[in-house]
């Protein structure tokens, strides 16, 4: 009976699990590593209620405590994002990017590891805020490194396409004896773009306690957007010889049968 | 002068019980044989991203032959792929989970 039941349960695990990737692949939708970390966030808010309790109480070693509690939540959530962002990049298409992403990732990781050790030392409240200011503003984890590692890997994607497949069809279409001088000259433009923002972006994730942060996340934005405006033409275009290719390939083949 | 009812030998509890955990046996491992075999004839779906391995492709047409029906489709892939980051990353961007009012 006992190994009936667990043949059975055996199966369910399995189907359940089949489910669960069946879901997971189904709909590639992006997803910030910031939404996912629901508990930290409100593990993060509730201390900071409790700082703000103690501060009222006026009670000074209980104020230290919940100031001290309030930055490890704060650098425990930064480093979770960090390690899901870092583990992101690797499962996703961008293969060149992943050591810089990495380099810039461990970075910030030392910088909190670094706070972390702060936090314990310091025997005053006003000490400890600073290293919560220090956190938060030479770090950037939510607005400047998550963003620029996702613009990383999303500029180096398209370089990969673009020297990949599309160059393989490009070399192919050519051989074929098509024009491919319109084609070449997008995907050029949108791998130039792209270069460009991987560039503008890997600043980013390598400073994220710079004050420029959001103007240079923007340029780099704009370059990404430069490089679709880019590859939408190269499409147009690549429609244009889909359509040539066949028109050709039709062409032959009404020469043939009327030749037969 | 009739013999008393005989009260169910134990050996035969024992009998019946092998026999509904043989017949459950039979009943789990057919499902099991059912499900694994179809799954087997199931082409496994085919992910639009790729797991890197340890040696990094440099090129993608290993793992997809390109022509020019299929290209304008990647490259449309792909510009909904970058819609979608450039979305998420907006989001990031203007979040207000780096600011705290101590």
């Amino acid at each position: 009976m006992a190994l009936a039941l667990v043949v059975s349960l055996s199966l369910t695990t399995v189907l359940a699990e089949e489910s669960t990737t069946n879901s997971g692949s189904s709909g590639k939708t992006a997803e910030s590593v910031r939404e996912k970390l629901k508990t930290e966030k409100e593990a993060r808010k509730t201390a900071l209620e409790a700082f703000k309790t103690a501060d009222k109480e006026q009670n000074t070693a209980r104020k230290l405590t919940a100031a001290q509690n309030l930055a490890n939540k704060l650098i425990a959530e930064r480093q979770k994002a960090l390690t899901q962002a870092k583990t992101k990049s690797a499962e996703v298409k961008c293969v060149a990017a992943k050591t810089d992403i990495g380099t810039a990732i461990d970075a910030v990781n030392a910088n909190l590891t670094s706070q972390k050790a702060e936090v314990t030392a310091a025997t005053t409240v006003e000490a400890v805020k600073t290293t919560i200011r220090a956190i938060i503003d030479k770090n950037h984890v939510f607005v400047a490194v998550l963003p620029a590692v996702r613009g990383m890997c999303a500029a180096d994607s398209i370089k990969t396409l673009i020297d990949g497949r599309l160059t393989a069809v490009v070399a192919k279409i050519k051989t074929a004896g098509l024009d491919t001088t319109t084609i070449e000259k997008y995907l050029a433009d949108a791998k130039a773009s792209a270069q460009s923002a991987y560039d503008a972006y890997k600043a980013v994730a390598n400073n994220p306690g710079i004050s420029t942060y959001k103007t240079d996340l923007e340029s780099a934005k704009t370059k990404l957007k430069a490089a679709k405006a880019s590859l939408e033409l190269a499409k147009i275009e690549a429609e244009k010889l889909r359509d040539q290719s066949t028109t050709a390939t039709n062409t032959e083949d009404s020469t043939k049968k009327a030749e037969n | 002068m009739f013999p008393e009812p005989k009260a169910e030998k134990p050996a035969s509890t024992a009998l019946s019980i092998f026999i509904a955990v043989l017949v459950l046996l039979l009943i789990t491992g057919g499902i099991s044989w059912f499900y694994f075999n179809s799954k087997a004839s199931t082409p496994e779906p085919v992910a639009t991203t790729t797991t890197p391995t340890t040696s990094e492709p440099t090129s993608d047409t290993v793992e997809t032959e390109s022509t020019i029906t299929t290209a304008p489709t990647d490259i449309a892939s792909a510009i909904s792929q970058l819609d979608k980051e450039l979305v998420v990353i907006g989001l990031d961007q203007n979040s207000d989970d780096d600011t705290i009012d101590l």
